[in-house]
């Protein structure tokens, strides 16, 4: 028997059967077993008793196949162990791939902000550009991930293929170690920071300034919580009734578009403790003024960065499945990606810096002990920093992290998981009955 | 009456086991086997069927070969075991058992 189908479709049912991914590993003989499915399928159709055209074969198939998600996550089941490796991996080519990028722009800034140091004007006394300077440093693995995955989907081998999971380890706990023993950039990128300078602040407000004890932090506390509740839920129920059908459907990068700016806004929500001091009673008209000016001065700043942070627990994500996406699997990335950014602030650096210029630059840095290098021209100093120079109080710093990091993990899992469509839960049993 | 999705669910196994007991064949050749001898009793989401295929691999209750099928194409062919033997008769036993419980108590409601 000699029959085979058009190019066209040929192409459809390729798609069809790769759109099933389990692990890197099984990937290509499952992908080829259920090709062959379809195939079969197919023509059958075609050339049935009562023949269809190829397209309406295609539908059929389709419709019996049943869900692709649902198959994917039968098959991880199954291969669970592969699947665990294969997400472990990828997760360390994440990680490993996330410190070169940040460590290496952080550098490139920081040799920048020192070698300018002595002369004037600097050029990052404006928070706009560092923001810049940290929206490369993070979507930079993006764009690597973009390139991999593209190589890896036409059969290319990438680096971390001819690398065992203990090499990807040792690498990533190399450079997590370089990046608290180099001398870093303080207060500009330490490690993979992520600014939580406005729920640190509320946070530290809420602890230090008043105590608990303070009624009024504790109303402000409750009503920002309450507002990105409230936005939460109302983003998401908008995108569900999108995708019900129930409105146009989204196409293309807009959506992601959409959710991003939607999503951003809720750095504007933190921005609204004005709002709260009105609730709580606010002294005066002074007060109310000033806190209203700071909030809509730093929430540009706020949106740029919190956009930033999304992007980058998204890129995560995004490299660590392929759609149909399971909402375990995108947990899991996104969680691996909060730890990173956690692990960057528990554990301690060595407060190392770098300088280069006069003695007094050193000692404004508020150094304790350094060591000077004598280049040419100029003076070059590696220092050891005060303990609490540059850095947060980690008494502080680590839960506002905590409950910063995991509020991102949500809005992408949960930006993820509606986005993907991901339709039915999956179960051991065959779904579909006459 | 249509059977449920958990009954289809939980035969599933034993009907794949069953076919393969008879010939070693590849996944569309088994489902459209079933779905023969089924006569329509129920429709399932083929691509269902592979990843439990796939797991009687794993238990060992059968094994796989990659070779050519009637139609002149590779085609991974799936062979029940001694092991895969065993477990269908012992399955076949306990939905016996089963049916057979659940006639006599059906005989006993209607009278």
């Amino acid at each position: 028997m000699d029959k085979s189908l058009d190019e066209s479709i040929q192409a459809k049912a390729r798609e069809l059967a790769n759109s099933i991914t389990v692990a890197h590993d099984l990937d290509p003989e499952i992908q080829e077993e259920l090709y062959g499915h379809i195939e079969d399928k197919l023509l059958a159709y075609i050339d049935g008793e009562e023949p269809v055209m190829p397209e309406d074969a295609l539908i059929l198939v389709k419709e019996h196949f049943g869900d692709a998600a649902v198959v994917k996550g039968m098959f991880q089941d199954v291969h669970r162990e592969v699947v665990e490796r294969s997400l472990f991996r990828r997760l360390l080519v994440a990680a490993i791939t996330t410190l070169v990028c940040v460590q290496g722009v952080a550098w490139l800034a920081h040799f920048a902000d020192v070698i300018f140091d002595s002369s004037s004007p600097k050029p990052f006394p404006n928070r706009y550009v560092m923001q810049g300077v940290c929206a490369v440093a993070y979507l930079m693995p993006w764009l690597c991930f973009v390139r991999w995955k593209r190589r890896m989907k036409r059969g290319e081998r990438v680096w971390f293929s001819r690398c065992s999971t203990g090499r990807l380890g040792i690498a990533f706990l190399g450079l997590l170690g370089v990046s608290r023993i180099m001398p870093g950039v303080w207060g500009i990128l330490d490690g993979v920071l992520l600014d939580p300078a406005v729920l640190h602040q509320l946070l530290t407000q809420t602890i230090r300034s008043g105590g608990w004890h303070d009624h009024r932090y504790i109303l402000v506390a409750a009503f920002l919580v309450v507002n990105v509740v409230l936005f939460s839920m109302i983003v998401a129920g908008g995108m569900r009734f999108r995708l019900a059908g129930r409105g146009r459907r989204m196409q293309g990068a807009f959506p992601w578009l959409l959710v991003a700016c939607l999503w951003c806004a809720v750095a504007f929500l933190f921005r609204m403790d004005w709002l709260a001091l009105w609730f709580v009673g606010a002294p005066d008209w002074e007060t109310f003024a000033l806190a209203l000016g700071t909030a809509l001065k730093y929430a540009p700043m706020s949106l740029l960065r919190m956009t930033v942070v999304l992007a980058f627990c998204s890129s995560w994500v995004w490299w660590c499945d392929s759609p149909p996406r399971l909402t375990r699997n995108s947990i899991k990335a996104a969680l691996a990606w909060g730890l990173l950014s956690l692990m960057s602030v528990a554990i301690p650096s060595l407060r190392t810096g770098l300088a280069v210029g006069e003695d007094a630059w050193v000692l404004r840095a508020g150094a304790t002990s350094w060591f000077k290098l004598n280049v040419p021209g100029t003076d070059v100093w590696i220092f050891l920093s005060r303990e609490s120079y540059g850095l947060y109080h980690k008494a502080t710093e680590l839960p506002t992290m905590a409950v910063f990091v995991m509020f991102f993990v949500v809005i992408v899992v949960l930006t993820f998981g509606v986005l993907g469509s991901e339709r039915a839960e999956v179960s051991e049993g065959v779904g579909g009955s006459s | 009456m249509a059977p449920t999705k958990e009954l289809i669910g939980a035969s599933t196994r034993l009907l794949l086991l069953s076919v393969l007991a008879r010939e070693a064949n590849y996944g569309y050749a088994i489902i459209r086997a079933i779905n023969k001898e089924g006569e329509g009793l129920f429709v399932w989401q083929e691509g269902t069927v592979y990843p439990i295929l796939h797991k009687l691999e794993k238990e060992e209750l059968v094994r796989t070969q990659w070779q050519e099928a009637d139609t002149g194409r590779k085609r991974k062919y799936y062979y029940i075991t001694a092991t895969g033997r065993g477990a269908l008769a012992t399955g076949t036993e306990d939905w016996a058992g089963f049916h057979k419980l659940i006639t006599a108590l059906g005989d006993r409601s209607h009278g």
